[in-house]
């Protein structure tokens, strides 16, 4: 396995253009769809103008209800994915170190794997009722596995003249794993974070909107779906707070990945997508 | 020298695997797969045989020949349920797949041969992919209905985004020269697309497209448990609703089966299209 | 009935110039290059490190536009990559398409072309016997060594049939014996199909040892600091052409020239 180092810093210019053309390509699309909203095109049910949806959604903050909603959605995401990392860290760090360990486990991880965490919210539904700990056994479920895969992944390739070196200035055992093992594997970890993050908010905002529930964004867009009279209000009101959850998941999406780059990025060759 | 005597020991350390007979490696193979799932199944199967009925976790073997019979006990079953609620799923899932990964291929393409495309269309995929695929379910039976094509048009929606992230950076990691190799050869435009392009981003686009298959499945079954009159995620739902733990068992290892079929088939497929890769790589 | 005595050029460059981006941190690459080349020679493009020798190789092959001047080959002035032109890179492992074997490698610059399957397999099979690489038609990019993939990318510019050949510092990533032998095959090339080779190096001993004709960039702005007539026994060979006392003295001149960055001594 070859390690390429961080790519270096891209030239000033044609980082500028690049956000000129996005932000060009951002004000036409908006543009175009408030045109085509406001002109009739499209019925304005079905396509609301672009700037009332960005009025709605930002207005939606506004309402203590959305705000509660927000709060129970990121409790649990970060509920959820603190016990996933305290889970398939030690599970992952376990395999990448004993083989065969791994493939005795191999055959069951692969048979739960492709089990769509989704499917498992009747029966959990049943077994938990409409809880947090509900959310949280399908969160876990779904977040687990980048994070463990990642960190056995990291763990696995740790460079074996690295720990040979270590041992030949007298480090042993544990010391090899603290000061070899671990700052090697820490950039596949937080890779594996970063997607288990996404992950897990998906599945949160998912679990939510279907097994219904008080609270949580999920249960938001259900409630509005069915509390307006006219068509277009309820859509209205759904789009913006469908695009207030894509907001959020990105805004932590980027904070992690600024996290990612700046204290992990020496090591650039993590999996990504597992 | 620790450099080559490290060497040394890997390469007898190679040498030790492979000159270990290969039926006994893959005699132990199989028995690290079998063993451990039997195990568990062998203890579940015991444990509910010998409690009292526990509500929450039927026998194992309980739940296969449900599932059996469910789907093939009768003539009339499979009529019912096979074609009608099984494959339906299936059909749904390839559909959506299939469309949202001809889109994400297209966009994908334009966006990682064109540097000004990508740069204009990028902030504006990172948003809407960050908008949880299944949070858009309601959006879409607004504006579509409950009926089918909303289902696969649901489908291919979330699918897509997998698809076109995956190919726009595998398009974009066709190296440099191979782009000026078929420019001086005076290839056409066309043949360049299909014939370097494409295939060197193969390996990528496929990466996507596996995930895509494992975003279909969790998207038709998400969108038949909210609204549906048939398919398995209904099945499961009307199981529940009438706490038929049996059945839900049942349907949940359908989902299961599919889930592995899906994803065994991709991987034999990947392994005939980018066996090139595979070997590459290992000798790299 | 009077000889036409003036046999047109295979390739002139008429003052070309380049520079990459504008404003103050424009870097001008070439300045003001002029040379021709007549059918069948063997030029040698040598100079200093720096942007300018793949930059004149890119313009020449018609993937880059100049700022200035233009390119002109067998007498028309090109727009894009002219026909009957082919070049060897000098990243080889990157130059083969993976996915393909070797043949269809060799086969690829015929994709499109009107040949006949028999056609295209004997040139094939020819192109592959020309470099030394016969048997290995089946095998795939990975599984050869450095020196046999850049003998693959040859023998698929052959199969392409050019009457003007660049090669871009093809011997760079290739260690010094296996750049002997495939030195002499590059001159054998030119023996048995007599096309036009324009060949890009930074090594000045094997610039000369090519070469008819050495062409010596001074750095950029990349100037052309001598259009230098190598007139060396032939056939070339690896030990008794470089103890030649003319090689020692053209390759010292060369040397020269590029150490004082392009000055005449």
């Amino acid at each position: 396995m070859t390690t390429t180092a961080a790519p270096r810093q891209t030239r000033r210019s044609p980082r500028v253009g690049a956000i000129w053309r996005g932000v060009a390509g951002v004000a036409g699309l908006a543009i175009i769809l408030e045109i085509v909203s406001r002109s009739g095109i499209v019925d304005q049910k079905y396509l609301p103008p672009f700037s009332s949806v960005i009025v709605r959604a930002f207005t939606l903050w506004g309402d203590e209800t959305f705000r509660a909603d927000v709060g129970a959605t990121l409790l649990t995401y970060l509920l959820g994915l603190l016990i996933s990392i305290v889970i398939a860290v030690p599970l992952g760090a376990l395999f990448g170190l004993f083989n065969p360990v791994y493939r005795a486990a191999r055959a069951l991880i692969e048979l739960m794997r492709p089990i769509p965490p989704v499917a498992l919210i009747p029966l959990v539904l049943l077994m938990l009722g409409n809880g947090l700990e509900m959310k949280l056994v399908i969160v876990v479920f779904a977040a687990v596995w980048p994070i463990m895969f990642n960190t056995l992944y990291g763990v696995h390739d740790v460079d074996p003249l690295a720990k040979d070196m270590a041992r030949s200035f007298g480090i042993r055992g544990f010391g090899v794993i603290r000061r070899i093992v671990v700052p090697s594997a820490a950039p596949f970890i937080i890779t594996g974070i970063r997607i288990s993050s996404s992950i897990a908010l998906i599945v949160v905002i998912t679990v939510e909107l279907i097994a219904g529930g008080a609270q949580g964004i999920g249960a938001f867009i259900s409630r509005e779906k069915g509390s307006y009279v006219d068509v277009g209000e309820t859509y209205l009101s759904v789009l913006a707070a469908t695009i207030m959850a894509g907001i959020i998941g990105l805004a932590i999406n980027l904070l992690i990945g600024w996290v990612e780059r700046r204290y992990f990025g020496w090591e650039s060759t993590a999996r990504d997508g597992v | 020298m620790t450099d080559t005597s490290t060497r040394a020991l890997a390469a007898q350390a190679t040498r030790a695997t492979t000159t270990r007979p290969r039926w006994r490696r893959a005699l132990v193979s199989i028995a690290y797969f079998v063993i451990p799932i039997a195990v568990v199944i062998g203890i579940w199967q015991l444990v509910t045989m010998l409690n009292p009925p526990a509500p929450f976790f039927p026998q194992p073997f309980a739940i296969i020949a449900n599932l059996w019979d469910l789907m093939f006990g009768s003539p009339k079953a499979v009529q019912q349920v096979f074609y009608g609620e099984f494959l339906q799923t299936v059909g749904r899932m390839a559909l959506g797949f299939a469309i949202g990964a001809v889109w994400g291929v297209v966009v994908g393409t334009i966006m990682g041969l064109w540097r000004g495309a990508r740069e204009t269309i990028n902030p504006i995929v990172e948003f809407l992919r960050s908008i949880p695929a299944t949070a858009t379910l309601p959006l879409f039976i607004i504006l579509l209905g409950g009926g089918n094509d909303m289902r696969v048009v649901f489908i291919a929606y979330g699918v897509s985004w997998f698809v076109l992230i995956n190919t726009s950076v595998g398009v974009g990691s066709v190296h440099k020269t191979l782009l000026d190799v078929g420019k001086v050869f005076r290839i056409s435009l066309a043949r360049r697309l299909f014939r370097i392009v494409l295939p060197g981003a193969m390996p990528k686009i496929f990466a996507g497209l596996r995930i895509a298959s494992t975003a279909a499945l969790l998207l038709a079954i998400v969108s038949e448990f909210m609204l549906a009159t048939d398919g398995v995620g209904y099945m499961l739902v009307q199981a529940q609703g009438r706490f038929q733990l049996l059945n839900m068992w049942s349907w949940m290892l359908a989902l299961a089966i599919l889930g592995l079929i899906i994803n065994t088939l991709l991987e034999w497929i990947e392994g005939r299209i980018l066996g090139w890769h595979r070997q590459s790589k290992s000798r790299a | 009935m009077t000889e036409n005595t003036t046999v047109q050029a295979a390739l002139v460059v008429d003052h070309v110039s380049h520079v990459y981006g504008s404003g103050p941190s424009a870097h001008h690459a070439i300045s003001d290059l002029a040379f021709s080349v007549q059918p069948g020679e063997f030029v040698s493009i040598v100079g200093p490190s720096g942007a300018g020798k793949t930059t004149l190789l890119r313009t020449l092959a018609g993937l880059l536009k100049p700022s200035e001047g233009a390119v002109i080959v067998d007498g028309n002035r090109i727009t894009g990559v002219p026909p009957g032109m082919a070049m060897v890179f000098q990243d080889y492992s990157r130059s083969l398409l993976p996915w393909l074997t070797i043949e269809k490698n060799v086969g690829f610059p015929l994709e499109g072309k009107k040949v006949t399957k028999a056609e295209k397999k004997a040139i094939i099979q020819e192109s592959l016997e020309a470099v030394g690489l016969g048997g290995f038609a089946k095998r795939y990019p990975w599984q050869l060594s450095g020196g046999m993939q850049q003998r693959v990318a040859i023998a698929r510019a052959l199969a392409y049939r050019p009457s003007l050949l660049l090669m871009d510092e093809p011997f760079a990533s290739v260690d010094a014996q296996t750049r002997e032998g495939l030195e002499d095959l590059v001159l054998k090339i030119r023996d048995t199909y007599g096309m036009t080779i324009l060949f890009v190096t930074h090594d000045i001993d094997e610039s000369v040892y090519l070469a008819n004709r050495v062409l010596v960039l001074s750095r950029p702005p990349a100037r052309l600091a001598e259009d230098i007539v190598v007139n060396l026994r032939e056939p070339r060979d690896q030990i008794t052409t470089r103890e030649d006392p003319e090689f020692i003295r053209l390759r010292g001149h060369v040397a020269r020239l590029i150490h004082s960055g392009g000055k005449p001594e």
